[in-house]
């Protein structure tokens, strides 16, 4: 696809010094990574020569393979081959289609998901950092260098918690993820910057494991999300399966081998995508007990036992029209992205929806990661073009009360980034602490919804019950994650809440991590603390030292003295030898607060000049 | 900046009068103006404490935005400016025939529910919006003439029929 030709600013500075920036699609069947190289958008290939790599991990006894070699082992060696990883991601073992049976070797049939391999116990997200560690490879390879930060796609109706496995599927890849994005939001990003149409756009993506509808409208260079709808279990992987089953009643076949089974389904999945453009295909197999399948299977043979799939597939558009209170007929372009948009009873379920044709002819597979790139060039700084992207979080976000009731604080499709506030108090005289349950979903049951933290606010000051108020922000920031924190106004006292992500585990669990938390050993307790403060206090030294370089001249000489002074004394408490732990981290924490204390009001002027500077038409970059 | 933004009102931050009936269109471009200001985005390549200004600003130009954009919450705000809270948690005062009507309204909806039927969902959504706009015509004439007090009364109503097409929407969201 031709993209835009984005010309480079004037900068000072040689091209090496230029930040590098890549998007990585990590799709349910195929990853991708593209970068942004002289202004235009490529996606890279492997060493292979596959673009598409696909999103497969082998895990032999010495090593591990990813994408093209590891697809090859895929028949021979199901239990330790990986695919499709990403329908486990942030999901506990109930979630999983009971109807489907896969060839691994699960550690329990209950909680988080947990694989048995050669190479020993892989969880979803370890899986997924070693498809990212592998994209990783591919862009050094390709660039040289590595690459300064990564944007990673996720789909649009992904929650909280399979978003909070892909961010940390790619920090442990070593990573610097700058931004989750949505994955229809990249799509119409490499759209909307090619063809440089305006309007408002429906994005129909539907890939190997996720369907996701969103509605953008793109006018005077800014994105704006609209709404967005989906299904995170419902991709071409299902339409395999169903063309699967179809198969063995056709053939009446039971008992199959897992090695049988990995070839039935990767056949039949061939068979799908041919029939996008053949009539009719052959299909035939060797099973392991030499049992030969010899069949053929058509298209409107297909289309019928696919039906059910099909219909499931529109309903979200429905949705996302309400939603985003616009008819049918309010749609300028229906764009299909992702593989299995390429199915024709697709194209015709959703042609027929709209009375018109969608557009097809942007390359359904590169344009997500494409976009991805495109979005990573500007988060680290080269803002090459004019342009603004506004989100939105796909679920409500609620709290649990009374009865097992979900009260919303954050409605669907609220653009990001957004902050609420919501006021308690205490039932019982006395009442030190209070434990807080967060849920997304739509459902009024706390248990119709996700579960996604339940935390303990303590040292709320003892009163009387009823006097307390309680503050708690919850915060959904770019990414569409949440992060919470809470304060006793009346007192002020802000207590210390640690937000424990429930997703994947049952109540007995959760209870246990709790009970975990509390019995910790006091002094292990402590030094946990004192670390953390020592991370947080060397973080603000650094950014600290890196705002004096860039801006100092904002400063008055006193004021200057003053900042470097706070520095010092903080420098100095952290190289300090620790015996009372309790002792240090109090210490460590009152100056990290003296510090954000003297640096309040240069942190505004920063800003404020800027603004200024974005107001007068220079980049902000320019200033450093 | 940060403090500058945070002691305006909703309608000065978005250069709006401070009136019920509002310029939708004016509306969303100045939420895109001052989103390409203050979004994160812009900062990503800067120091943590700017990027959490950004966060901060950012959220409160959504927030007021969506306040604004609401006929109910702007409602509320805009009494609100003119030192009238309502409590519309506890305040549940209601002449009996108000009260009668939105009983009628949830059997409907539970009975349409019950059926599954998607086409008298809808129906009664439409009816329910009709009532809403009515509402909002009222008010919009009373905040006109600076009659205060009596807009608080049409609020509550507004409010009940904004739970109900909440619910319905929810109904056939899951339908």
């Amino acid at each position: 696809m031709a993209l835009l030709q984005i010309a480079e600013p004037d900068m000072a500075g040689a091209p090496h010094q230029r930040n590098i920036a890549i998007g990585i699609d990590l799709g349910t069947t195929n990853s991708l990574v593209a970068t942004v190289k002289s202004g235009e958008a490529t996606v890279l290939a492997d060493i292979h020569g596959a673009k598409l790599i696909p999103s497969i991990v082998n895990y032999g006894s010495e090593n591990l393979s990813v994408g093209t070699p590891a697809h090859r082992l895929r028949i021979s060696d199901p239990a330790n081959t990986l695919v499709s990883i990403k329908r486990f991601m942030g999901r506990s073992f109930a979630d999983l289609n009971p109807e489907v049976t896969y060839p691994y070797k699960f550690v329990a049939k209950t909680g988080n998901i947990q694989i048995n391999t050669r190479s020993g116990i892989k969880d979803p997200v370890q899986v997924s950092a070693d498809i990212l560690q592998y994209l990783r490879t591919v862009a050094v390879e390709a660039m040289g260098e590595e690459p300064t930060g990564v944007v990673i796609t996720v789909p649009a109706y992904f929650d909280d918690a399979q978003r909070q496995a892909t961010k940390h599927a790619g920090e442990l890849a070593g990573l610097n993820v700058l931004r989750l994005l949505n994955e229809p939001t990249a799509a119409a990003i490499a759209y909307g910057l090619d063809s440089k149409n305006e309007g408002t756009f429906l994005i129909y993506d539907l890939g190997g494991g996720t369907l996701d509808v969103s509605i953008l409208r793109l006018a005077k260079g800014v994105f704006e999300v609209l709404s967005v709808s989906g299904d995170t279990s419902l991709g071409g992987d299902d339409f395999d399966h169903r063309l699967f089953c179809h198969i063995l009643e056709k053939s009446h076949l039971s008992q199959l081998t897992d090695e049988d089974t990995a070839q039935l389904i990767t056949k039949a999945k061939l068979v799908k995508e041919q029939l996008a453009t053949l009539e009719k295909v052959a299909f035939s197999a060797v099973l392991s007990n030499k049992r030969i399948v010899n069949l053929t299977i058509t298209r409107s043979e297909y289309e019928l036992i696919v039906l059910n799939l099909v219909k499931k597939a529109i309903l979200p558009i429905k949705k996302a029209l309400r939603d985003a209170k616009l008819d049918k007929d309010s749609i300028d372009e229906i764009i299909m992205v992702g593989g299995s948009t390429r199915m024709l009873a697709i194209r015709q379920a959703v042609h027929e929806f709209f009375g018109r044709a969608p557009l097809t002819s942007i390359n359904p597979d590169e344009v997500v990661a494409i976009g991805a790139a495109i979005q990573a060039n500007v988060l680290i700084g080269n803002k090459d073009d004019d342009w603004l992207l506004l989100d939105v979080t796909p679920l409500s976000l609620g709290v649990e009360t009374m009865g097992g009731l979900v009260e919303k604080i954050i409605p669907r499709n609220s653009t990001i980034p957004v902050a609420r506030a919501q006021d308690f108090t205490t039932y019982k005289d006395g009442q030190t602490a209070m434990s807080v349950h967060i849920v997304q979903g739509e459902r009024e049951l706390v248990k119709d919804c996700r579960s996604l933290a339940k935390f303990t606010l303590r040292g709320i000051p003892a009163m009387v019950a009823g006097q307390a108020r309680i503050r708690i922000t919850y915060q959904i920031d770019a990414d569409g994650l949440l992060s919470v924190s809470a304060k006793e106004i009346l007192s002020g006292v802000s207590s210390f809440i640690e937000v424990k992500p429930s997703y994947g585990l049952n109540d007995e669990q959760i209870g246990q991590m709790l009970h975990d938390s509390i019995s910790y050993a006091d002094s292990d307790m402590q030094q946990r603390m004192y670390q953390e403060a020592l991370v947080d206090a060397r973080a603000i030294l650094e950014s600290v030292e890196k705002a004096l370089i860039a801006d100092a001249e904002l400063l008055n000489e006193s004021e200057f003295t003053q900042i470097n002074h706070a520095c010092m004394k903080l420098k100095i408490a952290i190289e300090q030898k620790v015996t009372d732990f309790e002792a240090a981290s109090s210490k460590v924490k009152q100056l990290v607060e003296t510090l954000n204390q003297v640096t309040s009001d240069f942190a505004s002027r920063r800003m404020d000049n800027a603004i200024k500077n974005a107001f007068t038409g220079k980049q902000i970059n320019e200033i450093e | 900046m940060l403090t500058h933004i945070s002691q305006q009102n909703y309608f000065e931050l978005f250069q709006q009068p401070e009136e019920y009936k509002l310029n939708l269109t004016q509306l969303q471009e100045n939420l895109r103006a001052l989103q390409k200001q203050f979004h994160p985005d812009n900062f990503a390549s800067q120091v943590q404490e700017q990027l959490n200004q950004a966060l901060a600003a950012s959220s409160l130009i959504n927030q007021a935005y969506t306040t604004l954009l609401q006929p109910l919450s702007r409602a509320i705000y805009l009494l609100q400016l003119h030192g009238i809270k309502l409590d519309l948690v506890h305040d549940t005062k209601f002449a009996p025939s108000f009260l009668f009507e939105q009983i009628e309204w949830r059997e409907q909806i539970s009975a349409a529910e019950l059926e599954q039927d998607f086409d008298e969902l809808e129906v009664i959504e439409k009816q329910l919006q009709t009532q809403s706009q009515q509402l909002e015509l009222q008010i919009e004439q009373l905040f006109g003439a600076k009659n205060y007090t009596e807009i608080g009364e049409l609020v509550k109503q507004l409010a009940f029929y904004s739970k109900l097409e909440q619910l319905v929407s929810n109904i056939l969201a899951q339908m």
